[in-house]
């Protein structure tokens, strides 16, 4: 009985084999096809060490608005300017020289310009002067640093330098070093968005933690768009906006003014965790009384960030109290609580999904802040939400990159946002085109209801050298 | 090690033959690979075309007992420069393996969870499974017959996950390897994707000793589909140097930070 039993399996198997060898001789028969690829002659220039390296993106961008919309350009301007159809022509360089010296020391200068033709082609149009200081040209200085090994475990980074913060993506809770370039929001991604500011870094090793001290002795604050232009028209924002509108006044870098920071991170097996404490000038204004300007102080925070790898899981989380907020409405500086969970998931194929909810919790709160009768009103609430989703997925390759960025407030998403999709594509090594498309979603704020209708189309083409 | 790693599917038990498929994996899997290695990497990516891009990089090497510290620094082309990937390839196959990602745009060290890693490593045909070393106990081997390619007597083993988990974190059903009986060196290999049932064919087209070390040199994996090729890459490592001056420190997030 036994002996029929094991006969029958035998048999089973013999098929079974049978047929599974004939398939796989059919998809063996694959490897003679393959001629050997890497016989065939490649011109590919070897990298060569040189002291000096220069590199840089050489780029041109242009968007388009598709929806009507004006903005007075001046108070008294009853027309306004049409943003719809083509608003930029721009034509950047990106430089950055490196060099390397003894064994453990480098040195960045890095700087960009750019020329935006649009404020030529639309001449007929009446920009206000500081819309195009702020949009046809730039040319200033990025990363310009020195970086060494003073000790063994002892590293220095001294100079125009950019230090990110926390474990999030898409919603800033403890990045709070650098100023933002928020000229234009919703376009801008968050590896351009930060700018560099002059400090000294000194980063301390021992095992699994890290150590940080910065001394930042350059009071760089946001750029903005300017009043009266696109993504600023103060006359739908503020119920009385003057002719011209508040100044955004520099902070001075002084004795007074120096900023000072220090983080401690550790990496272990599986997660992450990070605290943070800091004295920094805010990434955010307010309309300053006396002097009529609008003008950035300085708060103090204090902060933790953890995240924790779960199989495809990547747990992530924030938190900062920050002391000493001002804000338009109220005289009183505030205290403010954010917090972030959020999550990555990678189980797919090529693909990243990336959730973060956040709240921004104001202590001593007052209704006033939220008015929109208030003369200089902040639009605010006593929790402040925000949701941010984020997929990219690549294709063939990764030769395509599909991203998807949506960034909502409001707990029910009322207070709108913005949705942002996008493709690039490697048309060769180093020459990338990506195109897409930005919808700023309406909701129950006045800035989004001010700019709801700037939709637009994207192109930009980037060689890098 | 990652020349190992890049190879390595594996491997059974077949009582008719003097040496089991187990046997063969874990003297694949045991086989010297050197350590504290570093080397230069070209990576050719050839679609279907014909069309190629070239990433060249510097990659760096470390055992820590049964782990494996990796480090790897992107030098072209120019979008991609100093790119930074560093993994922790730990042995145990139930825990994770560590990856950390520097992007240079970001100026950011972004951890990634790494349990999936049938995705494509850098856009190229190898996933991110083909670059970390698999545990011999998750598979089953088979030895199906010993023949002799490009003058070298091998066993052709048929591979299959044992658990779904396997499955899901390489993206393979099962693999056919064929392994040299002379130096236990997986010369070539097909593996059976899941995902879009799709065919991929690893082979080592150079294989050299140095340093009384059988190091792979060249190799290419191409994806199809039936009969019709997907893409491309060819992998062409230089400058390979064993028994270099690597320090575990040298394997941290720092290191990605300030560059090698």
């Amino acid at each position: 009985m036994l002996g029929k039993y094991f006969l029958s399996i035998s048999l089973i198997s013999l098929l079974t084999c049978s047929a599974l060898a004939d398939d796989m001789g059919d998809d063996l028969a694959g490897f003679g096809e393959e001629e050997d690829v890497s016989s065939e002659p490649l011109h590919v220039e070897e990298e060569k060490e040189s002291m000096f390296t220069l590199s840089g993106d050489l780029a041109f961008k242009t968007n388009a608005g598709y929806k009507s919309h004006r903005v007075k350009a001046y108070k008294s301007d009853s027309k306004g300017i049409d943003y719809s159809g083509i608003n930029q022509a721009q034509t950047s360089l990106y430089l950055q020289l490196d060099t390397k010296f003894l064994d453990d020391w480098k040195m960045r200068i890095s700087g960009d310009t750019y020329y935006d033709a649009i404020y030529d082609i639309n001449s007929h149009n009446d920009y206000n002067s500081d819309t195009k200081d702020e949009y046809r040209t730039q040319l200033r200085f990025d990363d310009v640093y020195l970086q060494g090994r003073l000790t063994r475990d002892l590293d220095l980074k001294l100079g125009r330098q950019i230090v990110v913060w926390g474990k999030s993506d898409s919603i800033r809770i403890t990045d709070v070093i650098n100023p933002l370039d928020n000229r234009l929001p919703g376009m801008t991604d968050i590896e351009d968005l930060r700018l560099s500011v002059g400090m000294a870094k000194f980063d301390y090793y021992q095992g699994d933690w890290n150590y940080s001290l910065m001394i930042i002795a350059e009071s760089r604050i946001m750029l903005e768009a300017p009043a009266r232009s696109e993504f600023f028209p103060v006359d739908n924002i503020f119920p009385v906006a003057p002719e011209p509108f508040l100044d955004l006044k520099d902070t001075a870098t002084s004795w007074d003014n120096m900023q000072y920071a220090m983080a401690a991170n550790g990496v272990f097996s599986g997660w992450d965790l990070s605290f943070y404490a800091a004295d920094v000038l805010d990434q955010k204004w307010h309309i300053d009384l006396k002097t009529k300007t609008r003008r950035v102080s300085k708060i103090k925070m204090l902060g933790s960030a953890v995240n924790v790898a779960l199989g495809s899981w990547l747990l992530k989380s924030e938190v900062a109290f920050l002391d000493g907020i001002k804000y338009n409405s109220t005289q009183d500086e505030k205290n403010r609580f954010d917090s972030l969970v959020g999550v990555d998931y990678m189980g797919i194929k090529d693909t990243v999904l990336s959730l973060e909810f956040a709240n921004r919790h104001i202590f001593d709160y007052e209704s006033k802040m939220s008015s929109e009768k208030e003369i200089r009103p902040d639009y605010v609430d006593k929790d402040e939400k925000q949701t941010a989703i984020r997929l990219t997925r690549s294709f063939s390759n990764e030769t395509f990159n599909l991203s998807a960025l949506f960034s909502m407030y409001g707990s029910e998403w009322q207070y709108g946002g913005f949705s942002r999709l996008w493709l690039d594509y490697e048309l060769a090594d180093a020459l990338n085109v990506s195109a897409g498309v930005v919808d700023y979603i309406d909701g129950d704020k006045a800035y989004i209801k001010s700019i709801h209708n700037n939709d637009k189309v994207f192109l930009d083409i980037t060689y890098s050298f | 090690m990652i020349l190992k790693a890049l190879i390595s599917t594996t491997l059974i038990v077949s009582s008719l033959f003097a040496i089991t498929g187990q046997e063969i994996a874990q003297k694949v899997h045991d086989r010297d690979e050197g350590d504290n290695v570093t080397s230069k990497m070209k990576m050719i990516l050839i679609d279907k075309n014909k069309h190629k891009r070239v990433r060249m990089l510097d990659t760096y090497a470390k055992d820590k007992g049964e782990d494996t510290l990796k480090l790897m620094f992107f030098l072209s082309p120019a979008d991609v420069k100093n790119t930074g990937f560093l993994t922790y390839d730990y042995e145990d196959s139930n825990k994770d393996d560590d990856q950390w990602l520097y992007l240079p745009e970001l100026q950011k060290v972004k951890r990634i969870a790494s349990s999936d890693k049938s995705s494509s490593f850098m856009g190229s045909d190898f996933s991110y499974s083909d670059m970390t070393s698999k545990n011999v106990q998750d598979y089953t081997y088979k030895i199906m017959k010993e023949p002799t390619v490009k003058g070298h007597k091998t066993w052709q083993m048929l591979v299959t996950p044992k658990t779904r988990k396997t499955i899901d974190e390489t993206g393979y059903t099962k693999s056919i390897v064929f392994v040299r009986q002379d130096n236990f060196v997986i010369i070539q290999s097909l593996n059976y994707i899941e995902l879009g049932k799709k065919l991929k064919y690893m082979m080592v087209t150079g294989l050299k000793k140095i340093d009384g070390i059988w190091t792979t040199t060249k190799m290419q994996a191409v994806t199809k589909k039936g009969k019709k090729t997907l893409h491309k890459t060819v992998l062409e490592f230089s400058d390979i140097k064993y028994n270099q001056n690597l320090e575990e420190s040298f394997f941290k997030t720092r290191t990605l930070e300030v560059g090698p």
